[in-house]
């Protein structure tokens, strides 16, 4: 390709770009396209197999100049862009509904055909945004399509998709695409349904359209282009940025009818909802997730497990590590319940004494920084290295000052705990709650799990007590799946062995009968746990699911007298619950 | 010529009385049918024709289909309409709006964008009138875009092959069960062999 046809091509996109930008509306704030002009630069910004594409991890417009010259694109200059524009502003819109999407289209569609989920979103998001440049005459994207063709007929899910502007857009068969079997006319029509009647409420029609069109993809053609290349958000990874509100999982794939059988698609009136749910229902059949006991199909909202949300996090690209994710996973799923830790009132009180600088860690508050003394070391900031933070010592003052006690939270992860990264783990949740109020409220937190029996086994904690959130969760959504109990040894080393702690620590540890067995089989065990626990000096609690509490009142009694307050919990679901209410306790409070 | 924009714009605003299934049952229908023909056609109807749309005739007739007579009426009133032939007039309102009602509830020409411009274009093309702009040919390829009679149809032939594919898929899936229960019972014999 000439230099001259990609420079007019640059020009036209540079002179497209203001009122493209505005295309969908006035208040649209986008950064300006990466125009490439070789095949280099195409690379280097990840465009492959597309003359454009929006990138989803950062919200960049990309334009590959030399295939648009090739294409003879130019004159589509505004179209191009205002659509590109479009997927940021309408379809998929934001990073989260982009990975709902994606999510809906993967389990709608069958195992063998999953690996098409990018193509299906894309081309679905793209009959949502163009309909809406074309009917109200933003950009002619018809004409975009038009010179498309010169490349030749793809695929006939091409040629079905095609068929389907015309109808919405009433061009005469032929203007887009080929000439269509009754079948492909028919499914061309129930596309063009699918996309007047869910319009505004856009992935509420993501299974519909996946299902029309789930035959075309198992017929598509290995010997050439299956579409024309125009996938601009098909290949685009989401980058490490993982959005929230993806733990909620508010969709059954199987509560959708095929577009064909599902009556909101007819010429009828819209029904109403619980008409259109009841007529749903027997489109759809018995199927779905439970029936409530009116018979109607359960639609609450369930928690994704973390194996299917870790899926479906590769599915759209992060290349984040597995247990990062994990902790992310968790982290999102505590949330709701962290509160401020309950702190203790000490009868010191003081004002703020500024004592000097130490290094700014990660994980310790960003508030923190000392800006001005940081960048007075050089412009460039590198955490832990040239960042520092003001310490501060404190002058008598006449308030009360509040501090909680650290915390040390330890987890049983025998071999009868599940593995937090393949099933929903409620012992996990309710450590990261303590965790992360405990952080909050300027605590400092130790983790432990432990999988030992009678000093057998493995465990992995936590360098002490941190205030590096990462660390921490690091370690509690890790997997053992040793021994029988929490460890006794752990806290002999951390605590019982070791002097008195200066700054008081509350030992919590989540374990369930198993943990009086390591007791008494531990020489001096009780005597080691009350030792523990004196010199923690914030006191110690036990939440321990036990199935019959009645057996073991004596051990119960024996865990008072060390110090340790029991709580007991009928199932896993319930440590959440201690949790939060553990995080609003009122000692320390007034 | 008529222009398809402005009495797709009169349909959206068809006056209340119109809408016979949203109190306009008040109206004879057989009278607006009467004087559409004294206004706008080349002859008045016969009593005998009129009985069609009359409450004696009516009792055969569909009620979406009258309904849908009532609409349109109001749009043929149009000038647009002037002089238009009785014997093509009276088969639209007879023959070729009672097709249409059978596939679109009558409303839906009034309230829906798309079904506006079909009944516009219905009616102009069942009276040989050709849209303001276009050619015969054009707009007879928009009115086949449009058509829901043919939607319809197209959507039935779509309904009975996804109902077959889904008995097939079923059929497949029982298939599947059968054979793994049959492989379960096969190793709980071989076990307690």
């Amino acid at each position: 390709m000439n230099a001259a046809a990609i420079a007019a091509a640059e020009a036209a996109f540079r002179d497209a770009w203001p009122r493209a930008r505005v295309a969908f509306s006035p208040y649209t704030r986008l950064a300006e396209p990466i125009l490439c002009r070789t095949e280099e630069e195409e690379k280097t910004e990840g465009l492959e197999g597309s003359f454009a594409m929006i990138r989803m991890r950062d919200e960049r417009i990309v334009i590959g100049l030399r295939l648009v010259a090739a294409r003879g694109l130019t004159a589509h200059a505004h179209a191009i862009l205002a659509h590109e524009v479009g997927h940021y502003v309408h379809a998929p819109g934001t990073l989260r509904e982009h990975v709902r999407l994606h999510d809906r289209i993967r389990r709608t569609l069958a195992a063998g055909l999953r690996s098409h989920a990018g193509l299906v979103a894309n081309l679905y998001t793209d009959l949502l945004l163009n309909d809406r440049l074309q009917r109200s005459k933003m950009a002619d994207i018809a004409a975009v399509y038009r010179a498309l063709r010169e490349g030749g007929d793809a695929s006939l899910l091409w040629s079905v998709y095609m068929r389907a502007y015309e109808r919405l857009w009433l061009l005469p068969p032929g203007a887009l695409s080929p000439p269509l079997a009754p079948e492909g006319e028919a499914d061309a029509d129930l596309v063009a349904r699918i996309v007047r009647h869910f319009r505004d409420a856009w992935l509420d029609g993501a299974a519909s359209f996946t299902l029309l069109v789930e035959p075309y993809l198992e017929a598509l053609p290995t010997d050439r282009a299956v579409v024309p290349p125009w996938m601009d958000t098909a290949g685009t990874s989401i980058g490490d940025g993982v959005p929230d509100g993806l733990i909620e999982d508010d969709f059954d794939p199987a509560e959708t009818p095929h577009p064909a059988l599902d009556p909101r698609l007819g010429n009828g009136e819209a029904p109403s909802d619980d008409e259109a749910a009841g007529a749903l229902d027997h489109a759809t059949g018995p199927h779905g997730r439970a029936i409530r006991g009116d018979g109607r199909p359960d639609r609450r909202k369930v928690v994704r497990g973390p194996a299917e949300w870790l899926d479906l996090m590769r599915a759209v690209g992060v290349k984040r590590d597995a247990s990062e994710l994990v902790v992310r996973y968790y982290r999102e799923l505590a949330m709701p319940h962290v509160l401020p830790f309950p702190t203790e009132k000490l009868e010191r009180a003081g004002e703020p004494l500024p004592e000097g600088l130490e290094p700014w860690e990660p994980g310790s508050p960003l508030d923190r920084v000392d800006w001005f003394e940081t960048l007075g070391r050089g412009p460039v900031v590198i955490p832990g290295v040239t960042m520092v933070e003001r310490m501060e010592g404190t002058t008598t003052g006449g308030e009360p000052e509040r501090r909680p006690p650290d915390l040390y939270v330890g987890i049983d992860c025998s071999g009868s705990m599940a593995n937090p990264a393949a099933s929903l783990s409620y012992p996990v949740v309710a450590g990261v709650v303590l965790t992360l109020s405990a952080l909050r409220a300027g605590a400092r937190v130790m983790a432990c799990l432990s999988g030992e029996w009678h000093g057998k086994g493995r465990f992995t904690e936590t360098d002490g007590f941190s205030g590096s959130e990462r660390a921490i969760l690091g370690v509690l959504t890790g997997y053992l799946g040793t021994g029988a109990s929490f460890g006794l040894p752990r806290l002999a080393k951390t605590f019982a062995l070791a002097p008195k702690r200066a700054r008081p620590a509350h030992i919590l540890v989540v374990s369930d009968s198993d943990l009086f067995g390591e007791i008494d089989g531990t020489k001096d065990g009780w005597d080691i746990l009350r030792r523990a626990v004196e010199n923690a000096g914030a006191g110690g609690s036990a939440v321990l699911r036990l199935a019959q509490v009645g057996h073991y009142a004596g051990h119960l009694q024996k865990l008072r007298d060390a110090g340790v307050t029991p709580y007991l919990v009928a199932s896993e679901e319930e440590l959440v619950a201690f949790a939060r209410a553990f995080s609003r306790r009122t000692f320390g409070q007034s | 010529m008529p222009d398809v924009e402005r009495l797709k714009d009169r349909l959206a605003s068809t006056p209340a009385v119109f809408r016979l299934a949203d109190g306009g049952r008040d109206i004879a229908l057989y009278a607006v049918v009467a004087d559409l023909f004294r206004d706008r056609s080349t002859r008045p109807l016969e009593p005998a024709e009129l009985a069609a749309f009359g409450l004696e005739g009516s009792a055969g007739a569909r009620q979406p289909h009258l309904e849908l007579v009532a609409i349109a009426s109001w749009l043929l009133h149009d000038r647009a309409f002037q002089g238009a032939d009785a014997s093509a007039l009276l088969r639209l309102l007879v023959n070729r709006l009672a097709a249409l009602a059978d596939h679109v509830r009558p409303h839906l020409f009034i309230e829906d964008g798309e079904r506006r411009e079909e009944l516009v274009r219905t009616c102009l093309t069942e009276l040989g009138l050709v849209p303001e702009g276009e050619t015969k040919e054009v707009a007879e390829d928009r009115l086949a875009s449009l058509d829901s009679i043919k939607q319809s149809a197209l959507l039935l032939a779509a309904r009975a092959r996804e109902q077959k594919r889904a008995e097939r898929r079923a059929e497949l899936e029982r298939i599947r069960r059968q054979e793994e229960e049959e492989r379960r019972q096969a190793a709980r014999t071989t076990f307690e062999d």
